[in-house]
């Protein structure tokens, strides 16, 4: 008897503990944490580098998940200009035309490289998990996600993401349109301890069609720092 | 008198002066940069003045005294045969016209809530960009052609630029105060281009009204913004001196007629707004301009009235869609009164179709199509933009004007025109 209701304890627990375990959007939300340093608000460096070595350079500040501000430092044709995004807004300010402008988050930045590749990459708060198997890549063994965008405001319609089980550590993803259009893929590689936890640092994005198409993503200088609630408001971005 | 118009710049010298004394000077940080670009043209209608160049240099310090005092210093050079060209009477010969003039020069405090500006400064206004109706605040260059950068056009003022902050929740605004005490105004285009078929005489000639003497006229205005739920919306209103002149009688011959120029107070007031539909950006400028004089002539005399206009424009911008992207404006300008004769039309309506295509590495063709339905007049400008490196911009493009003899865009038909253009941008 005493054994009957160790085994029946045994097995609601297990697999209600292997099933917690691979909640989907948990896994997403701590492979966010393996990119940046999550809803925290701190600032970092990007360097974006394209197939013919062409360089620019951005700093990004970010509150929290509804407020970045991220400003190009080079080259030197293009220093000064500012994306500001707040909540699904984005406005870019270009110093020549010196207001600015409500844009779309759709709309590219670099080569390869989204606004919301830069400023909006918690794909935790976007997106909604599905699980689609437990697979091995390299003898790794990994999580094979699929994410679906919450709502049509997001950079992307869909992500296939392919996040390790050891460590949760981001290995690969696939970004779609909404109309299911497979639009380019990334890989996540040098992993560095930043603010206490192993994180990556590069990121490659390559076109899906024309594979010779592709940018680097170097993310350097994390550091935690406090901003005032004027500094993501859109007035402000002219100074 | 000389003391007074001088007040201003010796305070903020004196100011600058002051703080380069202080022992912190040896953390303070300096940026220097610039640009130097040139422009060659071929002129496609007339072929006895058939090229012009346009070379142009910014040199800009911009000097951090801590994170919240900076201030910035710019100086600007042109040389220039591409202006001195805009004109419908082939008369005038070509000369070159040589401009040294300061740029944006101003002292900045930023707080965490509160930022003030002093000195000479562009300010824009509005939500539009290509034809921007609200862009009121700063003189400009009107000789500039279409493929002018706007900041290449626009002229410093000299003027204390204030504006706050606030934010709550999804809600975030600003309140502006601009104060100038020295109006400037604009560069206008050769009176030929408006009323050369008005006058019997040959010759136009203008004498130009010299800016106002530093407090004599002062000009005010402000803008309060909101942005909330996906819309940006500003109400603003500036009174200041019209930019562009109206003409005055001043001595007649047979073949010349000497006209004066001068500026009246008016006063502009509006509104803009923008909002994102799914992945197209909704655009509107409103503005209102009351007490404007406009000329007209009856039996080659000149006279005067005064009006007000309305100006408005809406514009669409299109997603982008296999690296082509698009913008949709439609601009309307209409007096409220109108004489026979005027040097301009009571409605001035413009379609503007732009579509660019990224070709990747910020390289761009863009083709852009402006069709005036008053008169029928039409203009097409295209140019690729090739970005050689890091530093240096190579432009190659063309634009055309055509149409209707009366109408505005075939008035500036000695525009129409091929051209290549280098920018190299340096810093120290």
């Amino acid at each position: 008897m005493k054994n009957t209701a160790l085994f029946l304890t045994l097995a609601l627990i297990f697999p209600l503990s292997a099933f917690a375990e691979i909640n989907p959007n948990e896994i997403v939300k701590k492979a966010d944490l393996k990119r940046g340093l999550g809803n925290v608000s701190h600032s970092f460096n990007v360097i974006i580098t394209d197939q013919d070595h062409r360089i620019e350079n951005y700093h990004v500040a970010f509150k929290d998940v509804n407020n970045s501000l991220t400003e190009q430092t080079e080259p030197e044709r293009a220093r000064g200009r500012k994306i500001l995004m707040h909540e699904y807004d984005i406005w870019l300010f270009n110093p020549n035309i010196k207001k600015p402008l409500r844009i779309s988050l759709e709309q590219k930045l670099t080569g390869q490289v989204s606004n919301g590749d830069i400023a909006r990459t918690n794909y935790a708060e976007d997106y909604e998990a599905k699980l689609l198997g437990i697979e091995k890549q390299n003898n790794i063994e990994v999580y094979h996600l699929d994410l679906k965008a919450k709502n049509n405001k997001v950079t992307y319609g869909k992500i296939e993401y392919i996040v390790a089980k050891k460590d949760f550590s981001p290995i690969e993803a696939t970004f779609f349109a909404l109309s299911g259009k497979p639009l380019k893929h990334a890989n996540f590689s040098d992993f560095k301890p930043i603010q206490g936890m192993s994180r990556s640092t590069k990121m490659v994005i390559q076109d899906y069609l024309q594979k010779d198409k592709f940018s680097t993503m170097i993310f350097t200088d994390h550091k935690t720092e406090k901003f005032s609630e004027s500094y993501f408001n859109k007035e402000r971005l002219e100074f | 008198m000389i003391a007074k118009k001088f007040l201003i710049h010796t305070t903020f010298l004196m100011v600058l002066l002051a703080l380069t004394t202080k022992a912190k000077a040896d953390s303070w940080r300096y940026q220097t940069r610039g640009f130097l670009s040139a422009r060659l043209s071929t002129y496609t209608e007339e072929k006895s003045r058939n090229y012009g160049q346009l070379t142009r240099a910014q040199f800009e310090q911009l000097t951090e005294f801590s994170t919240n005092l900076t201030a910035l210093n710019q100086l600007r050079w042109t040389s220039n045969t591409i202006d001195t060209d805009l004109s419908t009477k082939s008369t005038p010969s070509k000369k070159d016209n040589f401009d040294a003039y300061l740029g944006e020069n101003y002292i900045k405090y930023k707080s965490d809530s509160w930022v003030a500006q002093i000195g000479y400064q562009e300010v824009v206004w509005g939500e539009a960009f290509g034809f921007n109706y609200a862009d009121i605040i700063n003189p400009k260059d009107q000789r500039q052609t279409f493929f002018s950068d706007a900041s290449e056009a626009r002229l410093p003022l000299l003027l204390f630029n204030g504006k706050s902050f606030f934010s709550s929740g999804d809600f975030s605004g600003s309140l502006q105060f601009l104060y100038s005490p020295e109006p400037r105004f604009s560069k206008t285009l050769p009176i030929d281009i408006y009323a050369g078929n008005l006058f019997l005489q040959s010759t136009l000639k203008v004498i130009k009204e010299r800016t106002p003497q530093m407090f004599k006229e002062t000009e005010i205005g402000g803008k309060i913004s909101a942005s909330y739920a996906g819309f940006d919306l500003a109400l603003f209103t500036f009174s200041y001196l019209d930019r562009e002149p109206h003409y005055l009688f001043s001595s007649a011959t047979l073949t010349n007629i000497t006209l004066q120029e001068e500026h009246t107070k008016i006063k502009s007031s509006g509104f803009s707004l923008a909002k994102t539909i799914y992945d197209f950006v909704f655009r509107t400028d409103v503005v209102m301009t009351q007490d404007k004089l406009v000329n007209y002539t009856v039996n080659s005399q000149l006279k005067t009235f005064s009006t007000s206009s309305l100006n408005a424009l809406v514009s669409l911008d299109t997603p982008t869609y296999n690296d082509f992207s698009g913008v949709l404006i439609l601009a309307r300008s209409t007096l409220k009164d109108i004489m026979l004769n005027s040097f301009r039309q009571r409605q001035e309506q413009y379609f503007i179709g732009k579509i660019s295509k990224n070709l990747g590495n910020e390289k761009a063709l863009e083709f852009s199509y402006i069709h005036e339905f008053e008169n029928s007049g039409h203009s097409v400008q295209t140019f690729l933009n090739w970005p050689i490196n890091n530093l240096t911009d190579l432009k190659l493009g063309g634009e055309f004007y055509f149409g209707d003899d009366l109408s505005n865009l075939k008035k500036f038909k000695n525009v129409s025109s091929v051209f290549v253009s280098i920018k190299n941008y340096f810093q120290l």
